[in-house]
């Protein structure tokens, strides 16, 4: 099969997993915590993601739709994947731990689970051939520690950003129904991006 | 005959839908590492990816839902 069409395949692919996996929380957990999971996901995934292509962690390439378009840094599929992703760790941490085990724990849990699976997506489909993103080129960030060919920093970013986002989540579903969420939620959202600009800068990555 | 076993196995997808979408996301790795010519890549799954799902498993049959 020819590469660009792995390549379409893979991100048409990541529309579809996202749509499912909203209906399916929909569905179960139903509209409000799907919505509130779902775009907090997102916006934090695609803000930090936006971030670190500005700071020249990596790039994305020749992607059918970028978000935002302009400019063209991060593809549209790379924040919905994120989202996707973290209904279905979040609900197989909760069956393994139960639903009452503490944030941290289920956070925690939900990190390992998230880089366990990119040990195996990551180095195939980053670097060379699919090129779906490129970890190394001019004016980039020269990474000195790698593993399968792939910055020890992104398996680390993994375990700290679905971590993190999915204990906020927890912390902000367990207030109460009169808490303020999605104010929590903006607050949470502003911390991490502060803590990701100092992670990004930090030179021994 | 794809129909059928569809709805054989749509009670267990319905079930266990987050762990089958786990699975599936390292099968499709697996599958995108042998098109890329890393087929070994798969095999890294065994360690990162399956002691979650035996977890889940483990942990489903002392406590079914």
């Amino acid at each position: 099969m020819p590469l660009s069409t792995i390549r379409i395949l893979y991100e048409l692919g990541i529309a579809l997993l996202f749509l499912v996996v909203a209906a399916r929380s929909w569905r179960t957990r139903g509209g409000a915590v799907t919505v509130r999971e779902l775009v907090f996901g997102f916006v934090l995934s695609q803000s930090v993601e936006l971030l670190a292509v500005q700071c020249g962690r990596y790039r994305y390439p020749d992607w059918l739709v970028y978000f935002p378009p302009h400019p063209a840094w991060v593809p549209l599929g790379v924040g919905l994947g994120w989202a996707a992703l973290v209904p279905v760790v979040m609900r197989i941490s909760e069956r393994i731990l139960g639903e009452d085990a503490p944030p941290w724990r289920l956070g925690a849990l939900d990190g390992l689970m998230a880089v366990g699976v990119d040990l195996v997506l990551d180095p195939a489909v980053s670097g060379e051939p699919l090129r779906m993103w490129l970890w190394r080129g001019e004016g980039m960030t020269p990474y000195r520690f790698w593993l399968l060919d792939v910055p020890v920093f992104n398996f680390v970013g993994w375990v700290l950003l679905v971590g993190a986002c999915t204990w906020q989540l927890r912390v902000v579903e367990r207030a109460g129904p009169a808490a303020p969420k999605w104010r929590r939620l903006a607050v949470f959202l502003a911390v991490d991006l502060a803590v990701a600009v100092i992670v990004m800068r930090l030179p021994w990555w | 005959m794809v129909v059928r076993l569809f709805r054989r196995l749509y009670p267990y997808l319905e079930a266990h839908f987050e762990v089958g979408f786990y699975v599936y996301l390292w099968v499709n790795g697996s599958v995108l590492a042998a098109l890329v010519g890393r087929p070994w890549l798969g095999a890294i799954g065994l360690v990162t990816v399956a002691p979650f799902v035996v977890a889940y498993v483990v942990r489903h049959r002392r406590h079914p839902r």
